[in-house]
Parts: structure tokens; C-alpha cells; sequence
């Protein structure tokens, strides 16, 4: 009798069904799509940073040097280049760790790997080559004003757009980067140069676990094995060769030295972009930049989740000097429409939906309730008939709890329309890590750029100033459980409150005449 | 047929409280009713017949006084034992008929099975064969939408007596009938009543379905009175 007589309310009494129904429906599509589009951006977020820090990175470690390592330098004297007409051409290339970042040794990074908690550790030497390239009066001038070519205005930095083209030019403030003119000027008494730069890594090639080699999928050639070691072969992104008209199989000039393309990489699923624009052995890299030992980048992978705040802290004790940045710190130096699109979700987005799921149970209460008053006669008299009270409250419960279900799945329905719009829309976000482009040390521009300043790690991932991710948005089982569960809480509250009515109702209101 | 005591009333008064104001719907009634009687009940509107049938029926206690239902003592019962009362002993047929709109006929005669625990199989079957006694064989499936009043009053008398209670209590069964409608549903009830030994108490205000009657009562401002 129990589901004939639901089953006989819900399809004959089907106006009650579908305002009830469509009511939490929109409510639970609301929440459903809301928390897709979280869920999406928060991946996109994941994104930028799984290809900042490796994917399965949870915590970051670098450290900077005592201040006083100024900005490089290019020491020009007067023997340098060649020297045509009063006019030095001189092209210089040094390879380097960024600007402030020192280096760990093997004791440090042995005492990390056996720090409690720690499951994985990756290294790396993070390096910029950077070529300068340009002429120069023989005796130079410093001019004010607008003289041509590249010479710039000022210490500020130019942002450059595209994220994976790291190689630019950048203007140059002569006051600090060059030696002040010594002599009088030609008739122009113009100087142009342009600095190009690429970012290498010196990697150990078996860590892939975790850190910037877990975040790179093989497009081309081979990675980087273990017999590279001491070998001038390098991999490269590929997004970059492109840029570079590079090939595998064609030589890339790391610190004026020739490496052999043995493969080219792109980002793996999950992440938006590689670590860097060029990979070459540790080894090499620690030569040709003049580093004795070490590494300036280690990335751990804790080996649970709740525990990445201990282990943090845990190697904050250990390395005092050092910036240690868990995944969630990273997340907060990410800006741009992604990370907007992030907080006005989380704001506006989860008040709009809590609110409108209230009023949606608000409303299918009411229109219970005002449903049970409707059925006083009905109720009274399957009273009369020996229904118990408890038996008539599990029939209104679950007619509201059907209700309910149904609002659920059409909610749901909605959800996944609304969504597969969103994706059908794609779209794009940036986002943006620290001080841009230009403003990891050529002159003086790091000061100048708050964040960048601030934060020492978004300013060493120089060039990756810029992301572009195409958001996804996707309805995930949890979301989906989310949706079922709100529609059946809607449903049990519509439920309880028409089956309170329904209990108080007495037997004798089935011989009121009027109904 | 052994003439034993179905109701015993004794004392029995009723009131409500109505925007502070005492009601007595019933005062001080004295009644015996024997089983396999039938009863007509009669009288002015607001004059307690409803409230009489209402304690008659198990669905309340009286504010005062004595009330025995095949030597049950009802008047002293808790709400679950009166709801399991009415379940097995009572059976109710009401003027506006009251059956379940969104229910065929078929179903509406299973509720009243519902609650005493009988199985699907066994309930499909006695709602059935009780429909086909009051005449709707060819009915089973119809709303009570798609039935006239005479009809649908069948379907009440077939609800009321699928469980074979010991009493029918009816209060107006034909006070929305035309008059053809109300001599058959009428006989219908008799014949049924006097069939099963069913005790029969009809509240109207027809004097043509009161002569019927056996034995009548009239209620005026909550005193029972017999007519001879
Ligand atoms: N639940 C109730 N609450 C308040 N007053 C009631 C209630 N039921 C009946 N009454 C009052 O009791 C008196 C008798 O009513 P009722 O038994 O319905 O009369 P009848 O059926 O003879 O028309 C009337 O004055 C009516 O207003
Ligand atoms: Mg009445």
C-alpha cells in the first residue's frame, strides 16, 4: 500500500510533484554548477602550480644568499669585440643561478630526504643564460632622451607577453648595469644592445616523482638517462624550440657551449607548462655556471596529505634560512582572472548559492505543509480507518523525500547542461606569479615590482609570469554526491515539516462536513 | 442471535473550548446500544449528532463519563489503542464520501486493510470481492473522479465493510444523493448490515431514511432522547 499510494500522489498529484521538484531542482542546480566551476578553476590553479613546482610538490624549498650579490654584470673593457669605425660589437653569455638564490648541499639535502614525513625529494639547478649582444660606442656617452635602438628610460622592466617565450629584450638603465661612460660621444652617440635570455635546469634525470621532471611529458627524442651524465646533451620544451627554430638533433649554445637536442618535452597532463626552456645535466650545469656543489631548488612531496603542514614546519626548524613554501602558500602568489575567478566564487558564488538553496527548502516546507492542510479530510479519514499517525507521517516523508530525489536529478541535469555550456564557452584564465618577466634583475627592477619583491620564489620562476589556462569545469562524483544529498535533506526537511502537520491532524477531522 | 450489549454509554458528556467559551456537544448521555441493531439518529444542526458518532466511532473520548465498546473500555484507552480499535471494529461512512482522489476504487477499499497487517494478496482479493457485493465489479479501476456520488458512496460502503467490523457508523451516507440514489445506496447498507451482523447507526436528516430505522434517536443541545 506504501508505494501504491505514492506512487498514485506523485503522478496524480503532479502539480504539487513538479513545483516541489523544479523548486529544489534549481537550488541544487545552482550549488552543483557552482561548485564545478570552483572545482575547475581550483584545478586550473593546481595547474599553474604543478607546472611552477612539479606536480605532486607540496612543499617548495630555496633560499637566498646574504644581500650584496648585485644584479649581473657585464664588464665591458675596451679590448672586448671588435671595433669598427669608433663602434665596439661585442656579444657576451653567461650562465648563472638567479639572482639571490644559493645553493644546498648534498648534508642539507640528505637531512631533508630523512626529515620525518617526507616521502620524495627532487633537485634542481635552477640557471638564466643570458646573451648580451650589441654595439657600443668605443667611448660612451650617457644621453638623455629617446637616441634610437634599445636604450631604455629607466630602471623599470618590461613585462613580456607570452609565457613561454622567455627570450626577449629588455632595456637596460646604463647607471647600473654598465659601466659609466668614459669618453665623448660619436655623432649619434646612440649605443643598441638587446639581452636574450632562456631558463636551464641542471636536473638529476631519475627524479620523477616529484618536482619539475614530474610536470614534462616526452614529445620527441629521449629525456635525459642516467650515461648523460657529463654529456652536452640537453632536452627542450618544445613550445620553446619553436619559438627558437630548433630541432631535435640541432645544438642549443648553453654558456657558449654546444648541446645536442636529445629530446623535447611539453607539459604532462595536469599541468599548463614546463619548468623551464632548456634541461641539461646537473653536472654540466653546475660546471658551466661555476657553481662547486649543490642544488638551488628542492622539492619535497610529504607523504600524506594532513601532514604538509608538519612536515613544513618540521624543515623549517631544520633549514632556518630558508623559504619553505607549501603548496598552499604557492597558491597565494598566483594572480590574474584565475585566481579573481577563484575568489569571486568563493565569495559571491557560494553566498548566492546557499542562499538560494534555503529559499528553495523554504519553499517546498511550505508547499508541503500547505499540501498536508489540503489533505486534512484525507489524513482524518485514514485515521478513522486505523492509520496510525506514524504511518501517515512516512507516506508524507516520502513523498517529499521522492520530490526531493527528482529535484535532485533534474538539478542535476540542469547542472550538467550549464556546465557543458561553460565548457563548450572555454574560458580562458591568466594567471599570473610575481614580478614578470623583467623583473628577476636587470636593472634594478625587481624593486620595483611589489610582488615580485616580496616573494622571492615567484620571483625566481622568471618568465613564467603568465599563464593561460582554459578552464574546465566538471560535475565529480563528490559534487554529484553533494547535489543527491542536498535534494535528499530538502526532501526529508519538506518531509518533516508536512509530516508534523500531518501527525497533529485528528481523526475526527473526517466527519467535518466542510473541507 | 444472542441479544448482547455492543455500546454501553453511561454519563457520557462531551465539551469543546471555543474562543474561551465552553461548548457541550454532548450532555449526560445514558445508551445501550445491542448488537445488530440499526439506529437512526436525528435532530437540529450544532445538536451533537457528529460528536456523538465522533465518540461512537473511537476517534476521541468523551470529556466525562463511560464509554464501553464490546465490553472495551474506550473512554479510558490511549490514541494508539483507540487507532487499533477503530482499525478492526469500526467502520465509517461519511457524507462527502471521503475516499482518496488520486486512488482507483480498488485501492481505496485496501487502505482500510492496510492497517491491520492483512497481505497484498489477501487484500487484493477481499476489496475486490467486496466491491463486486456493493455492485462496482465493473469499477475496480476508476478514480473516484470518474465515478458518480452513488458510486463513490458504493466504494465507501465496500471500504467499510472490507474488514468485516462489528458496527457501521454513517453520518449522513445520503445527504448528497438524489432520492433513487438513497433508497439504493439505503438497502445496499441494510442488506450488507443484516447479512454480516453488522450494527447499524445512521446520522440523517431525512425522515425517510430515519423511518427505515429500527430505533430512533434525536440529540438537541446534547441530550439523547429516544422516539417511539
Ligand atoms: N472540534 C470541535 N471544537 C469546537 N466545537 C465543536 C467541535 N466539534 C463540535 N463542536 C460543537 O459541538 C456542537 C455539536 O456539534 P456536532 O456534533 O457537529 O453537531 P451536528 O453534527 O449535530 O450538527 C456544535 O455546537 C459544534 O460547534
Ligand atoms: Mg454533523
Amino acid at each position: 500500500m506504501f508505494f501504491t499510494y505514492l506512487r498514485r500522489e506523485l503522478l496524480n498529484r503532479r502539480r504539487q510533484t513538479v513545483i516541489v521538484s523544479i523548486g529544489l531542482a534549481i537550488g541544487i542546480a545552482l550549488v552543483t554548477t557552482v561548485s564545478a566551476i570552483s572545482g575547475g578553476v581550483k584545478d586550473s590553479q593546481a595547474q599553474v602550480l604543478d607546472s611552477l613546482y612539479g606536480i605532486g610538490t607540496d612543499i617548495s624549498i630555496t633560499q637566498r644568499a646574504a644581500p650584496g650579490d648585485g644584479p649581473p654584470r657585464f664588464d665591458i673593457g675596451s679590448g672586448d669585440g671588435q671595433q669598427v669605425g669608433g663602434v665596439q660589437t661585442i656579444s657576451r653569455t653567461r650562465l648563472r643561478t638567479e639572482r639571490g638564490a644559493s645553493t644546498f648541499d648534498d648534508a642539507t639535502i640528505e637531512k631533508i630526504s630523512s626529515t620525518q614525513g617526507v616521502a620524495a625529494v627532487a633537485t634542481a639547478l635552477k640557471l638564466t643564460n643570458t646573451t648580451f649582444e650589441g654595439e657600443l660606442p668605443t667611448f660612451m656617452q650617457r644621453r638623455q632622451g629617446n637616441d634610437g635602438g634599445q636604450f631604455g628610460q629607466g630602471g623599470d622592466s618590461q613585462q613580456i607577453p607570452g609565457a613561454t617565450t622567455r627570450s626577449t629584450v629588455v632595456t637596460v638603465a646604463p647607471s647600473t648595469t654598465i659601466e659609466q661612460p668614459t669618453g665623448g660621444a660619436d655623432g649619434r652617440g646612440g649605443s643598441a644592445f638587446s639581452i636574450t635570455e632562456f631558463s636551464v635546469l641542471g636536473i638529476t634525470s631519475d627524479q620523477v616523482e616529484v618536482g619539475p621532471m614530474a610536470s614534462v611529458a616526452l614529445k620527441s627524442g629521449r629525456m635525459l638517462a642516467m650515461e648523460d651524465v657529463g654529456k652536452y646533451n640537453a632536452v627542450l620544451d618544445e613550445t620553446y624550440a619553436i619559438t627558437e627554430s630548433l630541432t631535435l638533433k640541432s645544438s642549443i649554445t648553453v654558456a657558449g657551449k654546444k648541446f645536442l637536442v636529445a629530446g623535447l618535452v611539453g607539459p604532462s597532463a595536469g599541468a599548463a607548462e614546463t619548468a623551464a626552456n632548456v634541461y641539461i645535466p646537473i653536472d654540466l650545469a653546475r660546471t658551466l655556471a661555476g657553481v662547486d656543489a649543490g642544488v638551488t631548488n628542492v622539492y619535497v612531496k610529504a607523504s600524506g596529505g594532513d601532514s604538509v603542514s608538519d612536515v613544513s614546519s618540521s624543515l623549517a626548524t631544520l633549514l632556518p634560512e630558508a623559504t619553505i613554501s607549501t603548496s598552499a602558500d604557492l597558491a597565494k602568489t598566483v594572480s590574474g582572472s584565475l585566481s579573481t575567478a577563484s575568489d569571486l566564487l568563493s565569495s559571491f558564488g557560494k553566498w548566492l548559492s546557499i542562499i538560494v538553496v534555503i529559499v528553495a527548502f523554504a519553499l517546498a516546507m511550505l508547499f508541503t505543509m500547505s499540501g498536508v492542510t489540503r489533505r486534512t479530510r484525507e489524513f482524518g479519514t485514514l485515521k478513522a480507518l486505523g492509520w496510525k499517525s506514524n504511518r501517515i507521517v512516512r507516506q508524507v516523508m516520502a513523498e517529499s523525500v521522492v520530490q526531493g530525489v527528482l529535484g535532485g536529478i533534474i538539478g542535476a541535469v540542469i547542472a550538467f547542461g550549464a556546465v557543458a555550456a561553460v565548457n563548450t564557452f572555454a574560458p580562458t584564465l591568466q594567471a599570473a606569479t610575481g614580478g614578470g618577466l623583467g623583473g628577476g634583475g636587470f636593472g634594478g627592477g625587481l624593486g620595483g615590482r611589489g610582488r615580485g619583491a616580496n616573494n622571492p620564489l615567484a620571483a625566481q620562476i622568471r618568465g613564467s609570469s603568465t599563464f593561460d589556462v582554459v578552464l574546465h569545469a566538471a560535475i565529480t562524483p563528490s559534487i554529484l554526491a553533494l547535489a543527491v544529498g542536498l535534494a535528499v535533506v530538502g526532501g526529508v526537511l519538506a518531509g518533516a515539516a508536512g509530516g508534523m502537520r500531518a501527525a497533529r491532524l485528528q481523526p475526527a477531522e473526517s466527519l467535518r462536513s466542510v473541507a | 442471535m444472542t441479544t448482547s450489549s455492543l455500546y454501553k454509554l453511561t454519563g457520557v458528556s462531551k465539551s469543546f473550548r471555543q474562543s474561551g467559551k465552553e461548548v457541550h456537544a454532548l450532555r449526560g448521555v445514558e445508551l445501550t446500544v445491542n448488537t445488530g441493531e440499526h439506529i437512526a439518529v436525528q435532530g437540529p444542526t450544532g445538536g451533537g449528532k457528529s460528536t456523538l458518532l465522533q465518540i461512537l466511532g473511537a476517534l476521541d473520548v468523551p470529556t466525562s463519563g463511560e464509554v464501553e465498546l464490546n465490553g472495551n473500555p474506550v473512554s479510558k484507552m490511549s490514541r494508539s489503542e483507540l487507532t487499533k480499535l477503530r482499525g478492526s471494529l469500526i467502520g465509517f461512512i461519511f457524507q462527502n464520501y471521503n475516499l482518496i482522489p488520486t486512488m482507483t476504487a480498488q485501492e481505496n477499499v485496501e487502505v482500510a486493510l492496510a492497517a491491520t497487517g492483512v497481505n497484498a494478496t489477501e487484500r487484493r482479493a477481499r476489496a475486490i470481492e467486496t466491491l463486486t457485493k456493493v455492485g462496482l465489479a465493473d469499477r475496480l479501476q476508476h478514480l473516484p473522479a470518474e465515478l458518480s456520488g452513488g458510486q463513490q458512496q458504493r466504494v465507501a460502503i465496500a471500504r467499510a465493510l472490507v474488514k468485516n467490523p462489528a458496527v457501521l457508523l454513517a453520518d449522513e451516507p445520503t445527504g448528497n444523493l438524489d432520492e433513487q440514489t438513497r433508497d439504493e445506496i439505503m438497502d445496499l447498507l441494510e442488506a450488507q448490515a443484516a447479512e454480516n451482523e453488522i450494527t447499524l447507526i445512521v446520522v440523517t436528516h431525512d425522515s425517510a431514511v430515519a423511518k427505515r430505522a429500527g430505533r430512533r434517536l434525536n440529540i438537541k443541545d446534547g441530550v439523547v432522547r429516544e422516539v417511539n
